[in-house]
């Protein structure tokens, strides 16, 4: 007798998850007109975490390309911001897109300059670029030089009503940055990622082309970062070179995709809410903060290597139903 | 003359940078990690000998403090990082970026972020007067020598002591290195004892000249790693030519406006990333 | 007591198990083959006495130890050393550091550097040559050199004559008795089933991870053995 098999995308779980998630988006759109500024502020600031987070594991647990030099999008995101919506007087959330859109822009030519390096040399190779782009920026004196400049467009909006605006720009983005995450790990794309990953010989010759498939994420992926530096500078109402440029970002979010567990959408959201949590209670701690961020790092990564998330779904629970499942429609005893 | 005092002092400064970097490369060379905390173990040298040359002079100090950074590079090797080889390129990173952290934190915490030097008396100002507008000073030379000297001598060690081949080969092929007797975790925790060791040289003759915070180790790294790149992958004295090149690249910016040389240095990275990306002087294949 | 007593081992392949109790006893200075059709279990056998794939029951005594609990560089110390397949030379060093990093068990013994260049003359017109730039008959010499310079009791040879030119073969066979002539015992993988007998004292054939024959090499009928390698006859 035949054993018949069926494909599908994912197990029982995924069936109800679309409700929970509608539930879930209609409760988060409704929250400026429940909870108090306070509770925004601090669900941006997830948010953000989220977007870096779910953004760095597509570079890196997808893409295959660890780099520790994002923080150059962040900042370039940022201050194209500072300068569409301040300076050129466009609306700022108008302005937010463009800065992601300008942030795809510089990724381009500046992917076949990273490319040239791989591994962990790649990765310094990124910081260094993020550095050097740091310095440019730096000496632009209309962009405020070495010691920042404010975020002006929000001037004559009420607080209540910028606080909502900034949040739902948030989720929209978070919005987005998700759905694209899904959709495009659906894709073809998304599939030739994985080989890449798996075996990037065997996938080169087999027809995928490694690098423009990886030179697509990474510009894909700088315009997160761009959306995150944009958020940012949105709720500080300042840009800082010094901040927005800093490799602490890259530490961050490294911290949070290996506690969530690389190569898997949950992974990194899981690890976000973790490790916002987490500088939540730390923060008072000052320099030992860090200090056990690393250790706890190094202990995660060695120990369970799949993060935590992977620890604890142990690959059988997925949320977002991206991988492919067998399972057979009908057994059949004895042969 | 002005620029040729430029390019002596680059050229002097190249040596240190090759310091920094002999270390980084070996690592690489014999295991693939890149460790992103090889500047901050410089540094972390620099404050060791910062510390016990209040308690005792500097060449005991230097002395204590250099053995002392060779047995952490060992333990460190052996007791974490031998265990990330096998999970892939990421976790070696991640590890060595968590190190990177925390060792800029635990010496916040120690030392606060004032600077620092390491104080070396007169023979941080002697100099040497060549010509009327040329004067070398005398610790750029030292760390000069000491670069080239470093770069010869573990040139040597590779290539005609015992332990040395041993290195090669296992960074060849780590089973085959097994199947002759060779104790792979063994000779991966003496790469980073030797790398570190050179980090510690490095970091102390820095410390020498400049002054220093606990977050100076990334821009060392940055140096080291840029005069690995425009040297070469795979060669030492390609690493030695390319910390040259930087130094001279940087002091020729500086020389245009005093706050270019970093960003000068970085330009020249970048045209060699452009032009060359295989660097000055790479390594052959198989060779 | 012989030199190396395999004892009932079993080993698996990944998930699969590649052999089930395996036995033989060799002594110094004999000249052992296995031969065995692919996918049989021969290479795992000296992968397992070399060390480098474990053992998941039965024992393996050489000169008396115990060598299940010894990792593989320990058991180059104690005096066993595998030719793997794929020779697996270094291939930034030379010839000569081939050579030279094979003795670095410090083994005290016969061979040393200017010996294996009589041993095996094309070597030593190679002397300068990177790894990566050898033929493939240098690079089986040079594999059994570097092996040689451990000063071994006891010599692994993982499909001595694959991919090999015949004139290479023979050279290569060829230099087995002065091996053997200093007490080493030889253990070789080989395909050539003519070549395996006509070099050994002993042969065992192996079939689906099982000895399915084995007897002194002079001795065995070659229908036997053809019956064995196939696994024509005896299966249950």
């Amino acid at each position: 007798m035949t054993i018949t098999y069926a494909v599908s995308r994912g197990t029982k779980i995924n069936k109800i998850l679309p409700f929970v998630f509608t539930a879930l988006t209609i409760a988060l759109i409704a929250l400026p007109k429940v909870f108090a500024i306070p509770y925004q502020v601090k669900f941006v600031q997830a948010f953000i975490l989220i977007i870096l987070a779910t953004m760095w594991n597509l570079l890196a647990g997808f893409g295959g390309l660890v780099s520790i030099g994002q923080q150059a999008f962040i900042g370039i995101g940022a201050y194209s911001l500072v300068y569409l919506a301040d300076i050129q007087g466009i609306n700022p959330f108008i302005g937010l897109v463009l800065a992601a859109v300008i942030c795809g822009v510089f990724a381009f030519p500046l992917s076949f300059l990273v490319f040239r390096l791989s591994g962990g040399y790649f990765a310094i190779g990124t910081w260094v670029i993020a550095e050097i782009i740091k310095l440019f920026v730096v000496q632009v004196t209309v962009l405020g030089g070495g010691s920042g400049i404010s975020f002006g467009a929000f001037a004559g909006m009420g607080r209540e009503t910028r606080i909502a605006a900034i949040y739902w720009s948030a989720l929209a983005a978070i919005f987005l940055t998700l759905l694209s995450t899904i959709l495009l790990m659906r894709s073809k794309l998304g599939l030739a990622l994985t080989a890449i990953r798996d075996d990037q010989t065997a996938a080169g010759v087999l027809g995928v082309n490694v690098l423009r498939n990886r030179r697509t994420v990474f510009v894909l992926v700088s315009m997160g970062f761009g959306l995150a530096g944009g958020l940012v500078t949105m709720s500080n109402l300042r840009v800082q070179p010094d901040d927005i440029f800093s490799v602490n970002y890259s530490a961050i979010m490294i911290f949070m995709v290996v506690i969530g567990g690389l190569g898997t959408i949950e992974g990194p959201i899981f690890g976000a809410i973790f490790y916002y949590f987490l500088q939540d209670r730390l923060k008072d701690y000052g320099t030992w903060y860090l200090i056990i961020l690393g250790l706890l790092g190094i202990a995660i990564v060695s120990l369970a290597p799949e993060g935590l998330w992977g620890w604890i779904s142990r690959n059988k629970v997925s949320f977002f139903a991206t991988k492919y499942r067998i399972s057979q429609m009908n057994k059949e005893k004895g042969a | 003359m002005i620029w040729t005092n430029a390019i002596i002092q680059g050229l002097l400064t190249g040596g240190l940078y090759a310091l920094l970097a002999c270390g980084l490369s070996l690592i690489f060379g014999v295991m693939r990690i890149v460790n992103l905390s090889h500047g901050d173990f410089s540094i972390l040298a620099a404050y060791g000998v910062v510390a016990l040359a209040m308690h005792t002079n500097l060449i005991l100090a230097i002395v204590l403090v250099l053995p002392v950074m060779a047995l952490l590079g060992y333990l460190l090797q052996r007791g974490v990082l031998n265990r990330s080889l096998s999970k892939g390129a990421l976790t070696p990173l991640l590890i060595t970026f968590a190190f990177s952290i925390i060792i800029q934190n635990i010496l916040l915490q120690i030392f606060s972020s004032d600077n620092r030097s390491v104080q070396s008396g007169r023979f941080a100002s002697m100099s040497f007067k060549i010509s009327k507008n040329l004067q070398i000073g005398a610790l750029p030379l030292f760390t000069f020598l000491v670069g080239v000297l470093l770069t010869l001598g573990l040139h040597y060690f590779l290539t005609h002591s015992r332990v040395g081949r041993a290195l090669r080969a296992s960074s060849d092929d780590p089973g085959a290195a097994d199947l002759v007797g060779i104790n792979n975790r063994h000779i991966y925790g003496i790469a980073t004892a030797i790398g570190l060791f050179a980090a510690g040289i490095g970091g102390v003759l820095f410390g020498m000249r400049t002054q220093f915070a606990p977050s100076f180790g990334p821009i060392a790294l940055i140096f080291a790693f840029e005069s690995v790149i425009i040297g070469g992958l795979g060669s030492l004295w390609g690493t030695l030519i390319g910390g040259i090149v930087l130094g001279i690249g940087q002091s020729i910016g500086a020389q245009i406006q005093p706050s270019y040389g970093v960003l000068a240095g970085h330009l020249v990275f970048i045209a060699i990333l452009i032009f060359r990306p295989q660097g000055l002087m790479p390594k052959q294949k198989g060779k | 007591m012989s030199l190396l007593e395999v004892n009932d081992i079993e080993a698996m392949y990944g998930d699969l198990k590649a052999l089930f109790g395996i036995s033989l006893a060799i002594n110094p200075g004999e000249v052992h083959s296995v031969i065995g059709a692919n996918g049989a279990g021969k290479s795992t056998l000296l992968k397992v006495i070399a060390g480098t794939m474990p053992v998941t029951s039965g024992s393996l005594k050489f000169d008396g130890r115990d060598l299940v609990k010894l990792s593989a560089h320990k058991r180059v110390r104690a005096g066993i050393s595998l030719v793997p397949e794929g020779r697996r030379i270094f291939s930034s060093l030379t010839v000569e550091e081939n050579l030279k990093v094979g003795a670095y068990s410090r083994r005290k013994g016969h061979w040393n550097l200017s010996n294996i260049r009589e041993l095996y003359p094309l070597l030593a017109e190679r002397w300068e040559r990177i790894g990566f730039h050898c033929s493939g008959g240098e690079l089986q010499m040079l594999a059994i050199g570097r092996a040689l310079m451990a000063n071994p009791d006891l010599l692994l040879i993982d499909e001595a004559s694959l991919g090999l030119a015949p004139v290479v073969v023979a050279q290569v066979y060829a230099s087995l008795p002065q091996i053997t002539a200093q007490g080493t015992a030889v253990l070789l993988v080989e395909q050539d089933m003519q070549q395996a007998l006509r070099a050994s004292t002993h042969t065992s054939v192996l079939l689906e991870g099982k000895v399915v024959l084995e007897g002194s090499s002079s001795t065995l009928n070659k229908d036997e053995i053809k019956r064995a390698y196939f696994g024509i006859e005896g299966r249950s």
